[in-house]
C-alpha cells in the first residue's frame, strides 16, 4: 500500500441539514455504510494464488484486522 | 505501510489488502511495489459495495485527485496508469478480534485516507486492550 495516498488529515464529515432532515444518517443508510461500532461484514474472497481467505477466521484467530480497500490498480 | 510491517507484527495486526482487478494485474502491482501483505481479489465489488465503497467520477476526478498526481510526477514518481475501473473509491477499515470495527473510513474522494498515524494509534490502544 503505497503512503502517499494517505492524506495528513482525518476531520469526520460534519451531519448535512437540508430542510430540516439529517441527511449523513439517511445517506448512511443508503449507501449500506458501516460505521465504527458496528460488526464487521464477513467475508470470504481469493487472494491471488486462489487460497480463500475469510475476515471472520482471520480476526477470531485473535488478529486485528487492517481492511485497505484499494481504488484500482495503478 | 511497508516499513511498519515490524510493528503490526508487535501489535498481532493483519493486513489485507482488497483489490477489484484482475490475478494478472495484482500478481504485477505486487510485484512492482513489493507489497508483503495479503491482497484479495472482489472481482464483483460485492464486499466493496457491503462496505459502502462507492463508484463516483466526481469524486474520483476532482482538482485534488488531479493535483495529487501531478505532485506525484513532479516529485519523479512512475504513474502506472488506470487499471480497472478508475471511478471506484477506496477506504479503510479495522476490525477487531471480536468482529467489531474500530475504524471506519470510507473515502470521500480519491485521496481521502486516513493518517498512518491514526491507523497504527487505533491499533495500539487495541493491542493494549488485549489481555
Amino acid at each position: 500500500m503505497t503512503s502517499s495516498l494517505l492524506t495528513p488529515i482525518m476531520v469526520p464529515a460534519p451531519p448535512q441539514r437540508c430542510w430540516g432532515h439529517n441527511l449523513s444518517r439517511r445517506r448512511r443508510l443508503q449507501q449500506g455504510g458501516l460505521r465504527t461500532g458496528d460488526r464487521a461484514l464477513d467475508f470470504m474472497l481469493p487472494d491471488v494464488e486462489g487460497r480463500q481467505v475469510s475476515l471472520g477466521e482471520t480476526y477470531r484467530s485473535g488478529q486485528n484486522v487492517l481492511l485497505v480497500f484499494l481504488r484500482h490498480l495503478g | 505501510m511497508c516499513q511498519y510491517q515490524d510493528e503490526l507484527k508487535r501489535l498481532n495486526a493483519k493486513v489485507l489488502i482488497v483489490s477489484f482487478g484482475s490475478v494478472a494485474l495484482a500478481r504485477r502491482w505486487i510485484a512492482e511495489t513489493c507489497s508483503p501483505f495479503i491482497m484479495l481479489l472482489d472481482r464483483e465489488r460485492a464486499v466493496y459495495r457491503a462496505y459502502g465503497l462507492r463508484s463516483s467520477w466526481v469524486r474520483s476526478w476532482n482538482f485534488r485527485t488531479l493535483w495529487f498526481y501531478v505532485r506525484m510526477v513532479l516529485s519523479g514518481r512512475r504513474l502506472r496508469g488506470v487499471q480497472g475501473d478508475p471511478n471506484q473509491l477506496g477506504g479503510d477499515f479495522i476490525v477487531d478480534t471480536q468482529g467489531i470495527l474500530r475504524l471506519s473510513y470510507p473515502s470521500r474522494e480519491a485521496t481521502d485516507r486516513p493518517r498512518v498515524a491514526d491507523l497504527l494509534n487505533v491499533l495500539r490502544q487495541l493491542r493494549s486492550q488485549s489481555p
